[in-house]
């Protein structure tokens, strides 16, 4: 016979047996099962005295000890009285929960109970392997253990397991290299995906950079083969200029509405550039950080994708000489605003970082009159970059000249209490010894250093990289600048610094300053998050469900985090981080549904007086007020935590199996037995 | 923490009531009896969801039915499986240990802590100091002792 012959045999026993035996239903009739585990527990507990006293205790109708509970003939044990002798609760009295309890568990639900009717109580970990030298302490610390096990027992009732359907389609907000790579590995499963992008071009950050550490390959080339990949993917429906509106629903369920605000170009735009060329606005481009010009009918880049122009409207002044010159008539300007409803199952959030705007440190004069030589790494990139203003030269804003005399300052905006960011953005040391390099490379007698606090280049191949260009002539100064001058008469730049290894303050004199800016949360992630109603961590990343654990789930089930949108992260990072969300985001839409225990808090609707604490407790936003203005548990989106409970003022919510009664009944024999103070 | 000779309340107290969470809590109970560390039998565990599912209702049963000493533990600070509930229980006991003070009674034994699930000297460095902390309570005055 196989096993499954036996458990179908098993089950069809288990049918209706407790009828058939004449055992009343509603009653608890508990079997009690402490377990030898070889000498593990009986060479210090006395088993067969922590049986004889949990005999005693009311609704116990056997109580047993045995060598292995976890053995073949142990488990028969359990099965063997559920059918002889009516037992409906079963505590054993062995290992942990993690190891043995599930195994218990299956068995009583192979016999026809509910598997939460078992309740495991731990004397191995918890009792004899830590008190082997005081035997009868232990002996008398098992039964109590044991008694709070079967008190637990007593009142324990049926979890319903449920299979919850999923739609099968996902959205994923963010087109950058996080949210192109997740699309594109959740499309390749089968799944529609819904790209949305809140500007016109995808790519983000990645297709602004001159080269990617620390192979200086060129990024656009590792990127177009996403970029075109997911344009084109059958699946995926990419909606550029968008934004989410308003989300409802909870996991594999979701309901987006998304704004999609108009390009006022027409698909049949051929991306001839007639309209930009003879477009008389001129206006300092967003996408290169204003080291370019754009007009008010643009596109961002050359390789930008979708490669349709678009028109900004609050920069065009209706001349309409781009709806006279179009060759196609693409340019329409009576296009509407649309919004668009999706259905999806999960939601990954890609929504990117922000480079940090130096212009509050005021020493550094970011911004300011007269300082325009001062940049940051970003501004420096998009000079390198090959479609550049410059042709790929550095050249000093102000004039126009190539700089002799490079400085670079760390950690601006990051490490900084002052400003508020405590943390370490990571990948500035990186980057910063990558364009040092570049510039070096290019003019080979030009100074070039970097002010840093601590050069942090871990992981394989950037130590190299770093001494690579350490090696190129870069020069390295430990020390954080207290200040950029400018000297009144010439206008050169200086940076003041302490190299504070050789103790020397030092000038630097420079032709162009570079700052290294953070990596911070992007503009309007607090919208979006109260949107998804998912958690942010103090330093406005949203927050991941468990730092090592989970470190792409939110709060929220069914919406997944990928990329710098939790925290920052390099370009491999975040690839990797974003493909662990796809997966992890595409796991219940491949299966169809999710099985989800209700272990959920029940709401007592005479008590509950509607004051709401209980939705503020929530982390992940599972109770929310219906329309009669009552709170209602959403049983999808409850993890069990329980947290609701002790919010409540009057005890109106209560998590199954862990009600305020229940754990009492489980505190009294463990906190010494009887009440004390009956007064 | 004044210092407080562990032998001179020995037998002083036997019931000590952890409620432990059933992520990190019950995971360095767990890593600690693997590891055979031994500690004080009065310790027991009452394994919960989350320590923020503990509040003073737990708290203040545990202490009528006898217990000499409360604490919860759970995740590390910002490891939290459930976000912020260690957060919401520290919270809670550092106000419960300011109603008891003003009370009269120490603010010694009731406690929260932190542990983490793969080094079980955490937990066991948490009930050292729970048994330490109910000696201070005890030497000094202000347990229930002597109030029935």
């Amino acid at each position: 016979m196989t096993v499954k012959d036996e458990k179908i045999k098993n089950s069809e026993l288990a049918e209706g047996s407790q009828e058939k035996m004449g055992f009343p239903e509603d009653e608890p009739r508990i079997g009690v099962y402490v377990c030898h585990c070889g000498h593990n527990i009986a060479g210090t507990v006395d088993v067969a005295e922590v049986a004889e006293s949990a005999s005693n205790l009311p609704n116990v109708v056997e109580a047993k000890h045995y060598m292995f509970m976890c053995s073949k003939p142990g488990v028969q044990l359990l099965k063997d009285d559920i059918k002889e002798k009516g037992v409906n609760r079963t505590v054993v009295a062995s290992c942990s929960k993690n190891q043995h309890g599930r195994t218990f568990a299956r068995t009583i639900e192979e016999m026809g109970l509910n598997k939460h009717l078992h309740q495991q109580v731990n004397v191995r970990e918890f009792c004899s392997w830590v008190h082997k030298k005081d035997k009868d302490k232990a002996t008398e610390k098992a039964k109590k253990l044991v008694e709070a096990g079967v008190n637990r027992a007593r009142k324990l009732e049926e979890v319903e397991t449920k299979k919850i359907r999923t739609t099968k389609a996902a959205l994923v907000i963010g087109a950058g290299i996080a949210g192109l790579r997740a699309t594109y590995d959740i499309a390749e499963l089968g799944i529609p995906v819904y790209l949305i992008e809140r500007n016109s071009t995808i790519g983000g950050h990645m297709t602004r950079l001159n080269k990617t550490f620390p192979t200086n390959e060129c990024p656009q080339c590792s990127i177009s083969p996403l970029t075109n990949g997911v344009a084109n993917h059958p699946l995926v429906e990419l909606y550029t200029n968008a934004q989410i509106k308003s989300v409802e629903g909870s996991m594999g369920n979701y309901e987006i509405e998304v704004e999609i605000k108009p390009r006022y170009v027409k698909d049949n735009c051929t991306s001839c550039g007639e309209c930009e060329a003879n477009c008389p606005v001129e206006v300092p481009s967003e996408w290169d950080k204003g080291m370019s010009t754009r007009g008010a009918i643009y596109k961002a880049y050359p390789q930008a994708i979708p490669a349709t122009y678009v028109r900004s409207k609050k920069d065009c002044i209706e001349c309409n000489t781009c709806i006279n010159i179009c060759p196609v008539q693409a340019v329409d300007f009576s296009q509407e605003p649309e919004t668009k409803t999706f259905k999806v199952g999960s939601i990954v959030v890609a929504a990117g970082y922000e480079e940090y705007d130096p212009t509050e440190i005021d020493a550094y004069h970011y911004g300011q009159e007269g300082y325009d030589d001062i940049i940051t790494q970003l501004q420096l990139e998009r000079m390198l970059g090959p479609t550049s203003m410059t042709g790929s030269e550095v050249m000093r804003p102000s004039d126009g000249k190539i700089p002799k005399k490079v400085v670079m300052i760390q950690c601006v905006g990051s490490r900084n209490e002052q400003v508020g960011n405590k943390y370490c953005t990571g990948v500035c040391c990186k980057f910063a010894t990558k364009n040092a390099g570049l510039v070096k490379d290019m003019y080979p007698d030009a100074d070039v250093t970097i002010c840093y606090i601590d050069m942090r280049t871990p992981g394989l191949n950037f130590e190299e990289y770093y001494k690579a260009a350490q090696e190129k002539g870069v020069r390295y100064i430990r020390g954080r600048p207290s200040e950029i001058l400018k000297d009144p008469i010439s206008g050169d730049l200086s940076v003041i610094v302490e190299d504070t290894l050789s103790q020397t303050p030092l000038k630097l004199k420079a032709d162009l300053v570079v700052l290294s800016a953070a990596m911070v949360p992007p503009e309007g992630i607090g919208p979006l998050g109260s949107k998804l109603k998912i958690l942010r961590s103090k330093e406005g990343f949203f927050k991941e469900f468990h730092i090592k654990m989970n470190p792409t789930a939110s709060s929220k089930g069914g919406i997944y985090l990928a990329g710098t949108i939790q925290g920052p992260k390099d370009i491999s990072e975040t690839v990797a981080h974003a493909g662990n969300a796809a997966a992890l985001a595409a796991q219940p839409l491949v299966k169809g549904y999710i099985e989800k225990e209700m272990l959920i808090p029940y709401i007592d609707y005479d008590l509950c007086m509607d004051c709401g604490m209980c939705i503020t407790a929530c982390n992940p936003a599972a109770i929310s007020m219906n329309e009669d203005g009552r709170p209602d548990v959403n049983e999808v989106a409850c993890k069990s935590c329980g947290i609701c409970m002790p919010a409540c003022p009057t005890g109106a919510i209560q998590l199954l199996n862990f009600r305020d009664d229940q754990l009492l009944d489980e505190i009294v024999p463990i906190a010494g037995g009887g009440v004390v103070c009956n007064e | 923490m004044s210092s407080c000779d562990i032998n001179e309340c020995e037998g002083k107290y036997d019931n000590i009531v952890v409620f432990m969470c059933n992520e990190c809590g019950q995971g360095s109970a767990n890593t600690a009896g693997v590891g055979r560390m031994p500690y004080d039998p009065s310790v027991r565990i009452v394994r919960v969801q989350c320590t923020g599912q503990i509040g003073p209702i737990q708290i203040m049963d545990a202490l009528n039915n006898g217990a000499d000493a409360v604490s919860c533990v759970g995740c590390c600070i910002g490891a939290c499986h459930f976000f912020n509930g260690n957060l919401l229980s520290m919270r809670r006991i550092k106000l419960m240990k300011k109603m008891f003070k003003e009370l009269g009674y120490s603010d010694q034994f009731i406690n929260q802590y932190t542990s983490r699930a793969a080094e079980g000297e955490t937990a066991v460095g948490d009930f050292e100091d729970i048994v330490e902390r109910l000696c201070t309570a005890i030497t000094e005055g202000g347990t229930f002792e002597n109030e029935c």
